[in-house]
């Protein structure tokens, strides 16, 4: 289906730099009949925090995440800056997201004296948000934060053709290469 | 900046925001960026879930619908490219990129933008030489057979970026280029993957597509994802000309999104200070959009891209200073790709499910607006009118697909039985042999009795060169035309074909693990080799993905 005249739709919010999205709380498309949907952040992308359109997230740190030049990487048109060394900011994640699944290490959760006011057949709500947390951490790695190719030397494409000398493409058939 | 990446998502974008937010707050700070390496399976509603090839028993809603209602939001930026499971059609229809959700860009076929200065490349799709010299002839709805070509890499789209001059940054790829396990810690790769272990040694692991683009771009960064393993590598290039330094690329290939896998990597990229912290267009990429656009192809014909030899009036599409010039003045100055995403779909409901719901093949006002605004044709807009005049979607004239076992059924685009869908995904890996919760389905079609071949020699270097045979494919190739079967790489394998659905729900019926290829199991049913390495030097064509 071909849309000539589709314009897409304004947001209803207010577009801090200029560049608003073109979906907004009025665009469903053509759903129809849907059941409620909880409120989103409706505040533009990136960082709920500080909004731009779209992007990275607000910085309390300003300066320190400038490229290193003359790294011993080379081919970086930016220098390859190491992993680690920054102050780092805590927990930037937007608020509603963190509530989703109630994550938040270094606070724990606190209950009045007494029964939880929640209670479901699986537990307590606390025990389902440690549940989560649980879970949550098996996902995580801290190798995922830890430079991938530390003790790696570069290998030169020469020394591997050197050493596996058939360089012919093929054995048999004509012309079975690619383009 | 800190660019985090992601291997196989299989639609769990939830759980990989979630682990996102957790790895910014244990390690230096927040992610700017979020790039996802296929499989990122935009779902936005049923008929979507039926143009996803998986068996039909594992084809679940997962989690993308919400951020395409709205009702979520991604966090970050984040950006992907297309893998051998996904919505097809949903990015069918985004074949120049596009917005798939409010922060969530899909790059295209093939695409270039910016961020901050860092220039990102990738192409969607794996490697299957079958269909590489095809246009893309697809659209909905998909029978079993273009339900699965529909995402394998054509030629067009490696030329298209050969055509790039400027260095690239960062690269991304569903699959893993050829060759590039012999840069990192081989030795270790195998004793995760034992499996993988022939096709390593043979050279005939990975895309030839991805390993010619990886010698002809050297990005600093290149990631992949596909064989459910994080393996890094490092390759020093050959200098291009005297006096240059060489280049050198460091390879990230990463996991699945599972617990305790390997899925995500957060990276500290350098980056431009003074460069837009926003989504921008890639001026050399839209300019070769534009000088290659006459070259779009939208049948399944064979065919070869100009090169010089003395066929083709021009060959060289790259991008002059004054094309670039010219593009733009078409964007008016203003790269920034425009926040112009809306829901054209209707969005899956789980209280309303819909089990008829239309599959549509959809003219997407993105990619209408890229289009107009680079005057550039839009590939859909081609196939509607080829459609139109052959009322053959998804048939091209010359039938050498001997691997089509569709048995001709009618599909119609209301046909929801997907039983006929094959269960055996001919592109799918069976990776995971040391899960217990995981199955794999492996064909009981194949009585093949292959026996293993082992490496000539054995050196116990980390860099092991033990293989039989290696390829360095030169940069221009031509196929010829009766090349149509394909190798298998269950020559070697053992016996059956397996099939990894994703969501690290795969089954299993014999507890073998390998790797699949891209043969029906009728074809396989037919070869029986017993010196591997010879056919291996022979049919080199297919990746095992």
């Amino acid at each position: 289906m071909h849309r000539q005249n589709f314009r897409p739709p304004t947001s209803p919010y207010p577009s801090p730099g200029g560049g608003g999205w073109g979906s907004g709380s009025s665009c469903r498309g053509t759903q129809g009949g849907g059941g409620p949907r909880p409120p989103s952040p409706r505040d533009g992308y990136g960082s709920p925090h500080h909004t731009p359109p779209y992007g990275p997230r607000s910085r309390p740190y300003g300066s320190n995440h400038s490229p290193r030049h003359g790294g011993s990487f080379p081919g970086g048109r930016f220098g390859s800056p190491s992993p680690g060394g920054y102050p780092g900011s805590y927990s930037k994640s937007p608020a509603g997201s963190q509530q989703q699944f109630g994550y938040s290490p270094g606070q724990q959760q606190t209950h009045p004296q007494g029964s939880p006011r929640t209670s479901t057949p699986f537990g307590s709500g606390r025990g389902r948000e440690k549940r989560i947390s649980n879970e949550l951490e098996s996902y995580f790695k801290p190798s995922m934060l830890e430079d991938p190719w530390a003790g790696l030397e570069p290998v030169s494409v020469v020394d591997i053709s050197q050493q596996y000398s058939n360089t012919q493409t093929f054995t048999g058939k004509k012309g079975r290469y690619f383009c | 900046m800190r660019v985090a990446v992601a291997g196989c998502c299989h639609g769990e974008l939830d759980k990989v925001y979630e682990t996102l937010a957790l790895a910014e707050r244990r390690g230096p700070g927040p992610v700017d960026l979020l790039l996802c390496c296929g499989d990122f399976q935009a779902v936005r509603n049923e008929a979507d879930l039926r143009c996803m090839a998986v068996p039909p028993k594992y084809r679940h809603m997962q989690t993308f619908y919400r951020y395409y209602s709205g009702e979520k939001k991604a966090p970050v930026l984040t950006v992907f490219i297309g893998g051998n499971h996904e919505a097809s059609n949903h990015l069918q229809e985004l074949p120049y990129g596009g917005w798939v959700a409010p922060n969530i860009y899909y790059l295209g076929l093939a695409g270039v933008v910016k961020y901050r200065g860092v220039r990102i490349g990738g192409i969607s799709g794996i490697f299957k030489s079958h269909d590489y010299r095809k246009g893309h002839f697809e659209c909905p709805p998909y029978n079993s057979s273009t339900i699965r070509s529909i995402y394998h890499v054509r030629n067009i789209e490696v030329y298209k970026l050969k055509q790039l001059k400027q260095p690239i940054d960062i690269f991304l790829s569903h699959d893993w280029p050829r060759s590039i396990y012999h840069y990192g810690n081989k030795k270790q790769l195998l004793k995760n993957k034992s499996f993988f272990r022939q096709e390593v040694e043979n050279n005939t692991l990975g895309s030839p597509a991805a390993s010619e683009l990886l010698e002809h771009l050297q990005p600093t960064y290149w990631f992949s994802a596909h064989l459910h393993v994080k393996f890094a590598a490092f390759m020093q290039h050959q200098a291009k000309d005297k006096g240059q330094t060489a280049k050198a690329t460091k390879f990230l290939a990463l996991d699945k999104c599972l617990p305790h896998r390997d899925f995500l990597q957060v990276l500290e990229i350098g980056h431009d200070p003074s460069a837009p912290d926003y989504l921008e267009y890639d001026i050399e990429w839209l300019t070769v959009l534009r000088t290659t656009n006459d070259l779009v192809n939208v049948t399944g014909r064979l065919w070869n891209m100009p090169e010089n030899n003395g066929l083709h009036t021009r060959w060289d599409y790259s991008a002059t200073e004054e094309a670039m010039k010219e593009v733009l003045e078409k964007l008016n100055h203003d790269l920034r790709v425009p926040c112009n995403f809306s829901i054209t779909a209707a969005c899956y409901d789980p209280s309303k499910p819909q089990t008829q719901m239309q599959l549509v093949h959809r003219i997407s006002p993105q990619t209408t607006e890229f289009c107009a605004q680079l005057g550039i044709t839009d590939i859909n807009v081609r196939l509607h009118k080829a459609k139109e005049e052959q009322h053959l979607c998804g048939e091209y004239e010359e039938q050498d697909d001997v691997e089509n076992n569709d048995s001709g059924e009618d599909w119609s685009e209301y046909n929801t039985d997907t039983s006929a869908l094959s269960s055996i995904n001919p592109d799918e890996i069976m990776l995971d042999e040391e899960e217990e919760e995981e199955d794999s389905i492996v064909s009981a079609h194949s009585d093949m009795n292959i026996p293993s071949v082992e490496p000539s020699s054995d050196q116990a270097s980390d860099f092991s060169a033990s293989f039989s045979d290696v390829r360095i494919l030169p940069g221009s190739m031509i196929v010829s035309s009766d090349n149509t079967l394909d190798s298998s790489v269950g020559r070697e394998g053992k016996s059956g074909e397996a099939v990894e659905s994703g969501d690290g729900i795969d089954l299993t019926k014999v507890p073998l693990k390998r790797l699949s290829d891209d043969h029906e199991p009728e074809q396989r049913k037919k070869i029986k080799r017993r010196n591997q390495a010879i056919y291996a030097a022979v049919d080199d064509d297919d990746d095992v993905a």
